[in-house]
């Protein structure tokens, strides 16, 4: 589950920097509260973040953390695996 | 469903027929009519409670409700029929209690005095029953009650309509966007005032979903002012407020990586989704422009009470060492005096260390303020819209002849004295 844990840390980057845009539009938010969605449903899964320092981008963090994921099929539930997919090729 | 403006019309309705009835045996009659009153008396005066205007027509209210005047027998059916009418009343704003409170001195004076018009004109009614039955007592009384009610009802009807007018008795489910608002904020409220239950994933999806708010509910107001619908020099200010306001709870959603409050709550991310797909799907893009205009309304007035939480358990968490930080991120020195501390872990943050977390406070801070006020902007962009049919509003129409009183503040009007001496004619 560490691989996990890094993911998670790399979403939380994603996050931040999702909901740091302060554009008038909502699809930046929107993508923003589905990464929130997803630290949630790690967390009850019981991950605990890696932290991950600030410095990516959105896309560059979710890419991070779908590579990561990729690398560790076994153990990752489904569910995670299809919404960070969904959010790559959003924020991509 | 029936809306209040519904009930409403009903109620004048049946009293109008009331008033046009013709007596051909008045004694009976009266025994009819006083009996009526009994139920008329006891449902008015719970309808007329929650709006918090005026009391000095419980005395006469209580004396006919507590039937004193009435001896046994049959109540006049048009009367019974106007109690179940009022009762209807009082049972929708006793379920929509916070939206009364919430609507402002304006909109609830304006449905006190529709009440209080067909209480007008239904003791007309029985008064002349009575004067023509020579029962003195009976006609004191009644003529009491068409005094103090008589300025109410001569207020002309559009000048009475409001806000509360249009709520309905939709049952609140998850399928609506009400029911996905109230739901929403009933989870996020119990999960932000407790701090067993309370998350950072609670306290950045709240504050993430009111900004959603706000984005919506400026866009919709915008769209109202395009269509003529309000007035668009106030649409303008409550658009550009609601999207100040949405920037602001944004800002507050935004927790830098090195912060956090771990645990389940899965019931509000379940209800937070449900408030996005109501939000943004075709439950909101069904309803008309006005209709989508009240919604909003009501859900960013929900949403003050929601931010209202949210500012105060951040405050508490990020002010006083309440939340969790990456060891990484903390100073050299706490590494250094405490060697057990995996770099890679989280420790509750240390007093001493509330630098980095002390702006969420003060964003919490200033993003419910922002909110706080920018619900009182919408308040006054959504108030010209009428319950009928949608029409064009210009800039002189909204400064209405009976805008001599500024109501109260959001805040202020809880605590408004039940005997003030305000008419609600004078108040509109």
């Amino acid at each position: 589950m560490n691989a996990l844990g890094a993911v998670y840390g790399h979403v939380r980057v994603a996050t931040s920097e999702l909901l740091a845009e302060n554009g008038a539009e909502t699809a930046r938010l929107e993508l923003g509260l589905q990464a929130l969605d997803l630290q949630a449903i790690l967390e009850e899964l019981e991950v605990e973040p890696v932290y991950v320092p600030p410095g990516l981008s959105a896309a560059e963090s979710l890419a991070a953390a779908a590579d990561l994921l990729d690398r560790h099929r076994a153990g990752v539930p489904l569910g995670v695996w299809s919404r960070l997919q969904a959010l790559v090729a959003q924020v991509g | 469903m029936a809306t209040v403006a519904d009930l409403l019309d009903r109620l004048h309705r049946q009293a109008w027929e009331l008033a046009q009835q013709r007596v051909d045996a008045p004694d009976e009659a009266l025994g009819q009519h006083m009996r009526g009153w009994v139920k008329v008396a006891a449902s008015a005066s719970r309808a007329l409670a929650p709006l918090h205007i005026r009391r000095d027509l419980d005395d006469v209210l209580d004396q006919l409700a507590d039937g004193g005047l009435a001896s046994p027998g049959r109540p006049d059916r048009r009367l019974v029929e106007m109690s179940l009418t009022y009762g209807g009343i009082g049972d929708l704003l006793a379920a929509e209690q916070v939206h009364v409170e919430l609507a402002g001195y304006t909109s609830r004076s304006r449905l006190h005095t529709s009440m209080w018009a067909g209480l007008h004109t239904a003791a007309r009614a029985t008064l002349a029953v009575a004067q023509d039955a020579g029962a003195t007592e009976p006609a004191a009384v009644l003529a009491g009650l068409a005094d103090i009610t008589e300025l109410a009802a001569l207020i002309p009807p559009s000048a009475r309509e409001n806000l509360l007018d249009r709520l309905s008795a939709t049952p609140a489910r998850d399928a609506t966007l009400k029911g996905a608002v109230d739901t929403w904020a009933a989870v996020a409220g119990e999960i932000l005032s407790s701090d067993h239950q309370v998350t950072g994933y609670a306290l950045q999806r709240t504050a993430g979903s009111i900004a959603m708010i706000c984005h919506v509910a400026a866009t919709t107001t915008k769209e109202a002012a395009a269509a003529g619908l309000i007035n668009t020099d106030s649409a303008h200010q409550a658009t550009d407020s609601l999207q100040q306001t949405a920037r602001s709870w944004r800002r507050a959603a935004n927790w830098p990586p090195h912060l956090r409050l771990g645990g389940r709550t899965t019931e509000l991310r379940q209800a937070s989704a449900s408030l996005d797909r109501a939000l943004t799907g075709p439950q909101l893009a069904g309803l008309d422009v006005s209709e989508r205009l009240t919604s909003m309304w009501a859900a960013v007035n929900l949403a003050t009470l929601v931010g209202d939480e949210h500012r105060v358990m951040t405050s508490r968490l990020a002010t006083g060492g309440g939340l969790w930080v990456s060891v990484a991120a903390l100073p050299p020195a706490y590494q250094a005096t405490h060697p057990g501390a995996r770099r890679s872990g989280w420790v509750p943050q240390p007093p001493s260390s509330t630098a980095t977390s002390r702006p969420l406070a003060i964003a919490a801070r200033t993003a419910a303020a922002a909110l706080r006020s920018a619900a009182t902007d919408l308040d006054a962009a959504v108030e010209p819209i009428q319950t009928g049919p949608p029409r064009r509003v210009t800039g002189s129409e909204t400064a209405q002849a009976w805008e001599t009183v500024t109501p109260p503040t959001r805040r202020d009007h809880r605590d408004l004295r039940p005997e003030s001496p305000m008419l609600p004619g004078l108040a509109l």
